[in-house]
């Protein structure tokens, strides 16, 4: 009860700001064409549903596929980081440079490269989402209870049991973490690609409406943008409950 | 079905049997769908692309150096760009050919409120200006400038980022804006409370040509006749749009986010700068050497390119209609 | 069974031997000595304590013993075969309980059948008698998390026990327990040393527990760790907490708060003997 009782609190604040933004848009005090009230940004959704849904499925698309790529090339490499010194020495620099440059930097010359489809924008969302899977995953694989990892050399583990039984499930948490980070990243990947080239997705729809100054249009894209980032951080989540129960169960004493 | 319209495609544009497989050619825009593209759409809606024996897709592009660059790397085999970028992209040794140029004008000039009387440029003077901090209008701006003895020192340049310069000139940030007449002028007309003008930078001697069909020199020398007709298509598609131009607006609207009014406007403005006199003399798409060496030395003297290139090495009159 | 623990066994021979045993870390700032000169014998099934400072190189000792780590100088023995690698003979106990998060109890104490490949159905009810045994019951299905610290504890003890391994080495078992509990695993220890007959090498820094518990208790020094006495502890068993009262008690614990430095000139050694 307490906590529907603070959410209704949550609610009411955030629908007390919106008829404030509206009355302030409706009174001239924010000038339509810079701010457009969230009735305007609900009727421009509403009018053009369907093909914003179309933009909305394609970021979808590429945002969940190019996180999906991330996140199992992220996975593999941070377990050759945690088996060997040389790759962790080899692969790191190259990790710490793609995290550096700014993505959003080179984004138009990979569209050079590679043309303006879906290979570009998946290596975009690729290399805006890898890191935090690498760098956690990384973390999560190495630091295991040594205590632990003594039990099982003393029972002549090998690396690939240890690897199997401690490392793998120990990094799940860590894995999770860094999965929520980086599938709102993919979205701003997703985004960014989708400024940069194409002629489709909630990305370009932002672009185009700020290139004819339309800001219904560009409110209307980023409102959608935000309820998929919610969903999809969301679901996240709901799969980490799924995967790790463990986590679910009160502590001793606080049951 | 497919098999069969090719036939007929072969036999009406009396091509020799048996029919070449339809030329697989992707056409990259400077910028987002634009009004001034609608005959690309209705060549492209009307079938007039494959009755010349080409499968045609259209993608729109992000500024006329991406679209250089997609060409140059082979990305795309025909672009469409602004004349200055792609003479400084074939400085700088990018392998590709005009074949035609559709805006004969340069498209931009100074947006500002009409009561607020700015008419001639040196009526810059004391005001304050934004500006874009990249694209063909950087370099342009100085080359007006000097042109017409306007004292740099005396006019007040903000750069904002693209997309924010029309919001601060209507909201009063700015006295006026550099800008695009089928874009940043129509936004700003369209959404101020009072009367917007523009002063052009060709109507006071800036003479240089605009966005022109370039094509991968690679794809030119492979398939000289394929060009040969993308061109002949794409200029009986201006000739449609202008004689349909609401048919046309349409093909373009298909295409995008931007409404359906929005865009003929864009067409409507932009019409007199691709039919313009030396069009109507020499036919759509023409050029010349003069004007191609003037577009040239804004880039070498307001701009990034170390010297001027041989003309030949930068344009073709070859693939237009004869 | 007896709880007086047999002087010798196993056919004559010590379960464990250790020979002029030392051990060298490298470290940033050049090697340093852990273990110097380390001989001693540990017979089959009997109970010895080894107390000292921290940083002795007790854990060190017994991470030689289980095979995880390499030694300089000297030789180990397990049941006569040297010391070259781990030995699943042993099961090892932690001062943490050292419990994946993820494995409910049961599968937690299957862990080293899982890491032996061996068949879990085999060790099922094995498993389940090892909770009984230390009074967990019951629990087979909560997650570590779920349970105290003595609880996590009494767990870590049935997995070090599911592989059946005849010596068992504790580091500080009971060492991050309350006082409370401590007493009461203390207790526990005693009966399954006595229902299992094990033999255990046990690690400790506190002086009542060593006495309490053991037929023998190792005082080492500091660094680098030597054995500076070999005390036994000849007191009556079956041992409960009131043995703490008794004055022999008293006496064994004075003598080894001496030797470690904490000196009490009250406490009156009973004519204590040096073992071997």
């Amino acid at each position: 009860m307490r906590w529907l009782g603070s959410r209704w609190k949550s609610i009411a604040f955030f629908l007390a700001l919106l008829v404030l933004w509206q009355v302030a848009v409706d009174s001239g005090l924010l000038l339509r064409f810079i701010v457009p009230s969230p009735t305007d940004v609900i009727g421009e959704i509403i009018d053009r549903w369907n093909r914003l849904l179309l933009h909305a499925g394609y970021t979808l698309m590429i945002a969940v596929s190019g996180f999906v790529i991330a996140l199992t090339v992220g996975v593999l490499m941070a377990v050759l980081i945690a088996h060997s010194r040389f790759l962790a020495e080899s692969l790191y620099p190259l990790l710490v440079l793609s995290q550096v440059v700014p993505t959003i930097a080179i984004a138009p010359i990979l569209s050079i490269w590679f043309g303006p489809g879906e290979v570009t924008k998946l290596i975009v969302v690729f290399l805006i989402s890898v890191f935090p899977i690498v760098v956690n995953t990384t973390a999560g694989l190495l630091h295991v209870d040594e205590d632990l990892l003594y039990v099982a050399r003393g029972l002549k583990a090998s690396r690939w049991k240890i690897f199997a039984l401690i490392r793998m499930p120990n990094a799940l948490p860590n894995v999770f973490a860094a999965m929520r980070i980086s599938i709102t990243l993919a979205v701003i990947g997703a985004v960014v690609a989708e400024f940069v080239a194409g002629s489709v997705g909630l990305g370009y729809v932002v672009f185009t409406g700020a290139a004819n100054v339309n800001t219904r249009l560009v409110f209307a894209a980023v409102v959608l943008l935000g309820v998929m980032g919610i969903a999809l951080f969301t679901a996240v989540k709901g799969l980490q409950r799924l995967a790790m129960p463990w986590a679910r169960v009160a502590k001793e004493g606080e049951a | 079905m497919r098999a069969r319209t090719a036939i007929i495609t072969a036999l009406a544009t009396g091509l020799s049997w048996p029919a070449a497989a339809q030329t697989d050619i992707t056409f990259h825009l400077d910028f987002l769908v634009n009004g001034y593209h609608a005959p690309f759409y209705i060549a492209e809606a009307n079938g007039l692309y494959e009755q010349a024996g080409l499968d045609v897709t259209i993608n729109p592009g992000r500024g006329s150096t991406d679209a250089v660059a997609t060409v140059a790397s082979g990305n795309a085999q025909i672009g469409f760009a602004d004349a200055g970028a792609v003479a400084q992209a074939v400085a700088n040794g990018a392998p590709v050919t005009v074949v035609a140029v559709i805006l004969q004008e340069a498209p931009y000039g100074i947006i500002s409120y009409t009561e607020e009387g700015i008419d001639e440029p040196t009526d810059l003077e004391g005001h304050s200006l934004a500006v874009v901090p990249a694209g063909a209008t950087t370099q342009a701006l100085p080359a007006f400038f000097a042109l017409n003895n306007v004292n740099t020192d005396e006019v007040e340049a903000i750069t904002y980022n693209f997309g924010a310069t029309v919001p601060s000139f209507l909201s009063g940030q700015v006295d006026a804006t550099i800008g695009y007449l089928f874009g940043e002028f129509l936004a700003a007309r369209n959404q101020a409370d009072r009367d917007v003008q523009i002063m052009r930078f060709y109507d006071w001697g800036f003479d240089v040509y605009s966005n022109s069909l370039i094509v991968n020199n690679d794809f030119l020398a492979d398939n000289p006749d394929a060009v040969r007709a993308f061109v002949a298509a794409t200029i009986e598609g201006v000739e449609y749009a202008m004689a349909n131009p609401e048919e046309a607006v349409q093909a373009a609207a298909d295409n995008t986010e931007t409404p359906f009014e929005t865009l003929l406007e864009q067409f409507q403005v932009a019409l007199p700068l691709i039919y313009n006199a030396d069009a109507e003399a020499n036919g759509i798409g023409s050029m010349d050497a003069e004007k191609w060496d003037r577009t040239q030395s804004v880039n070498v003297d307001y701009g990034e390119q170390a010297e001027m290139v041989p003309t030949d090495t930068l344009y073709t009159t070859e693939f237009l209609p004869q | 069974m007896s709880e007086v623990a047999p002087s010798v066994g196993g056919g004559g021979r010590p379960h464990l031997a250790i020979e002029h045993l030392s051990k060298v870390y490298e470290t940033g700032t050049g090697p340093v000595e852990a273990l110097h000169d380390i001989s001693t014998t540990v017979d089959n099934g009997a109970f010895v304590s080894i107390i000292g400072p921290s940083g002795c190189g007790k854990s060190t000792l017994l991470k030689i013993i289980l095979g995880v780590i390499g030694h300089e100088g000297g030789r180990a023995y397990l049941r006569d075969m040297p010391i070259d690698g781990p030995q699943v003979g042993a099961g090892m106990v932690f001062q943490q309980p050292a419990l994946p998060p993820w494995r409910k109890v049961l599968p937690n104490i299957l862990l080293p059948v899982d890491v032996l490949g061996l068949p879990r159905r085999d060790y099922r009810e094995r498993a389940l008698h090892l909770l009984d045994l230390v009074g967990l019951r019951g629990f087979e299905d909560k997650y570590p998390r779920e349970l105290s610290g003595g609880m996590q504890q009494r767990v870590s003890i049935c997995r070090a026990l599911i592989h059946d391994p005849d010596l068992l080495l504790m580091d500080e078992p009971f060492g991050a327990l309350d006082a409370m509990t401590r007493e009461i695993m203390q207790g526990e220890i005693l009966r399954i040393w006595r229902d299992s007959g094990k033999t255990i090498l046990f690690v400790t820094h506190s002086i009542d527990e060593a006495v309490l518990l053991s037929d023998r208790v190792i005082v080492m020094s500091p660094r680098p760790g030597r054995i500076l006495r070999d005390i036994a502890i000849d007191l009556p068993r079956p041992r409960g907490g009131e043995l703490r009262q008794t004055a022999r008690f008293q006496a064994y614990a004075g003598q080894l708060r001496e030797l470690l430095g904490l000196i009490d000139h009250n406490a009156q050694p009973p004519e204590p003997e040096d073992h071997g």
